[in-house]
């Protein structure tokens, strides 16, 4: 029995397994994707420094200012402190999400995997969607290490405060944690589908980092006339609307808070289209290319 | 069992064979890269349980058959079955009982052999008790906790082998499996592909390596410039002569034509 080879393309939704389902990751294609990611030992490095060793060295040398001078330095959990913290955490912490998003896209590609792969009859969007979970397992656990040192640094060094200041409570420190872990994982999933467009790491890594770090900056201290609809189509501003005071007011490196903001509020439903639609349309289009791709 | 697209020969499938019959079935296959015919209006049949060359000089379109096979690259048209199902309208079904090696094997090579096996039986419904026995047959258990990284070109080949085995396939596709091995990887791999071949499984392997093709398979099909233009077992091709002798007078003749 032959059909014709044109009838249908069955690229994406054919697999060993019943076709309803065809397209679902398995959880051990997850765990093998999870296992090819923690092996890269430069990219498992650099993504623990940018996670996990950041808050260690940023709160370790407050903690040295402080006993050192404590008329002249704060506590290393004073609130300031956090925002700064946090602050670097989330940029910091993007660029290794989006390496590690477009590492994940492209290893099987560039290094002959992918064809290995294929050639098992797995559905592509399968193999596809395995890499957003294994690729933030390893993320967002590892952020939320790095978050957990810089919640419990605020919550008791704080030490005695100068009158006036606000603590930020169990709930704002939680919502600060969420705010990073959120930006991050919108980092992994649109390098992941950018990367799986391009079919390549580099070029899209700086060209997010370029985003990231200039272009959505400059947009959200700037309004620009006749095209604020179009600024808040980006996830960057649409992120710093949303970020929470007890990261607002450290030291600026990325886009201002969204206490700072010049543009004006987003609606609820407009952040969540925003960013939902960033997450979902890159990857939307990095599993098309995926599907369509020649190995 | 003859047959080819070109008029040279090649007669058309015998009417009365079965699907049971090939392992691959291909009817009317063609690829095109913009104005270039890669693979043009194919017919092939192989036989189940055969060791079957496809030969062809560099740049005949073998890889890309395979490729075509494998559901890798889409063909502009024809018709193919794997095993007796149809492909693509059924790939994933085929290609699980299906293990294939194109162009040169590359794997991950950060992590060792054992652990790219392991990843790409997670690919095939997880079945991680296969990893074992595939190392064994190829005889890479001892390197299997190395980084593929410090393999040779034969030990990739012979990885390859082995994530072909993780499926327990009744149908192997190997493109150029000998490419780059030394004399006794050369003879190790004609020691594996006739094994399976003894197990009652079909091997069908491009190569332009005419002595080697000649020593490991019973059928083979010549390919230039795309089309398939003589297929059969290699002794009632070559009437007695070598391989070599009669690819050569085959090739000079199209040549001139």
């Amino acid at each position: 029995m032959t059909t014709d080879v044109t009838e249908t393309t069955g690229y994406g939704l054919t697999a060993n397994r019943g076709a309803a389902t065809a397209w679902l990751p398995s959880t051990r294609l997850i765990a093998a994707k999870i296992l090819d990611l923690r092996r890269r030992n430069v990219l498992m490095l650099v993504t623990v420094l940018f996670t996990v060793a950041l808050p260690i060295i940023f709160y370790g040398i407050r903690l040295i200012y402080h006993v050192s001078d404590p008329t002249r330095y704060a506590p290393a959990g004073a609130p300031g402190t956090l925002a700064t913290a946090g602050t670097l955490m989330a940029e910091f912490g993007y660029i290794a999400a989006v390496a590690l998003g477009a590492t994940a896209a492209t290893d099987d590609l560039t290094e002959g995997m992918f064809r290995h792969l294929v050639i098992t009859g797995r559905s592509r969007v399968a193999l596809y969607l395995a890499r957003l979970p294994a690729g933030l397992a390893i993320l967002l656990g590892l952020a939320a290490v790095g978050y957990t040192i810089a919640a419990l640094t605020t919550a008791f060094l704080a030490g005695s405060l100068a009158p006036g200041t606000v603590v930020p409570s169990a709930g704002a420190l939680a919502d600060a944690g969420l705010w990073i872990e959120l930006y991050l994982a919108i980092g992994y999933t649109v390098g992941h589908g950018l990367a799986s467009l391009m079919s390549q790491r580099t070029v899209p890594i700086i060209l997010l980092i370029v985003l990231e770090m200039i272009i959505v900056p400059a947009l959200t201290d700037h309004t620009l006339p006749h095209f604020v609809n179009v600024e808040r189509l980006f996830a960057g501003v649409a992120m710093a609307q949303l970020k929470p005071a007890a990261l607002a007011g450290g030291t600026r490196i990325g886009p201002t808070g969204g206490l700072g903001s010049v543009l004006p509020p987003m609606p609820g439903w407009a952040l969540v289209a925003v960013i939902g639609g960033w997450i979902v349309g890159w990857s939307v289009v990095g599993a098309w290319k995926m599907v369509r791709r020649d190995a | 069992m003859t047959t080819g697209s070109a008029s040279t020969s090649a007669s058309t499938p015998d009417s009365a064979s079965t699907s049971e019959q090939w392992a691959v079935e291909v009817h009317g296959l063609t690829k095109r890269f913009g104005a270039r015919t890669a693979v043009d209006a194919v017919d092939l049949l192989v036989p189940r349980g055969s060791a079957f060359g496809y030969l062809g000089p560099n740049g005949a379109g073998k890889t890309t058959l395979i490729r075509a096979l494998l559901g890798l690259v889409r063909a502009d048209g024809g018709s193919i079955s794997l095993l007796g199902i149809p492909v693509p309208a059924e790939r994933g079904r085929a290609l699980a009982r299906v293990g294939a090696i194109v162009d040169e094997p590359r794997f991950h090579g950060h992590l060792t052999g054992r652990q790219n096996l392991r990843i790409l039986a997670a690919a095939r419904e997880g079945r991680t008790d296969r990893i074992a026995p595939a190392l064994e047959r190829t005889r890479m258990t001892q390197r299997a906790d190395d980084k593929v990284s410090t393999y040779s070109m034969g030990m990739r080949q012979r990885l390859g082998i082995a994530a072909c085995m993780l499926g327990d396939p009744q149908l192997l596709l190997l493109d150029e499996p000998m490419n780059g091995l030394d004399p006794a990887g050369i003879h190790e791999m004609r020691d594996i592909i006739r094994g399976l071949v003894g197990e009652g499984r079909t091997v069908m392997l491009s190569s332009h390596l005419l002595d080697e093709v000649e020593r490991t398979c019973d059928h083979v099909a010549i390919v230039d410039r795309g089309k398939v233009v003589r297929q059969g077992t290699i002794r009632e091709l070559t009437s007695g002569a070598s391989l070599e002798q009669w690819f050569l007078s085959v090739t000079s003749r199209l040549g001139e034509e």
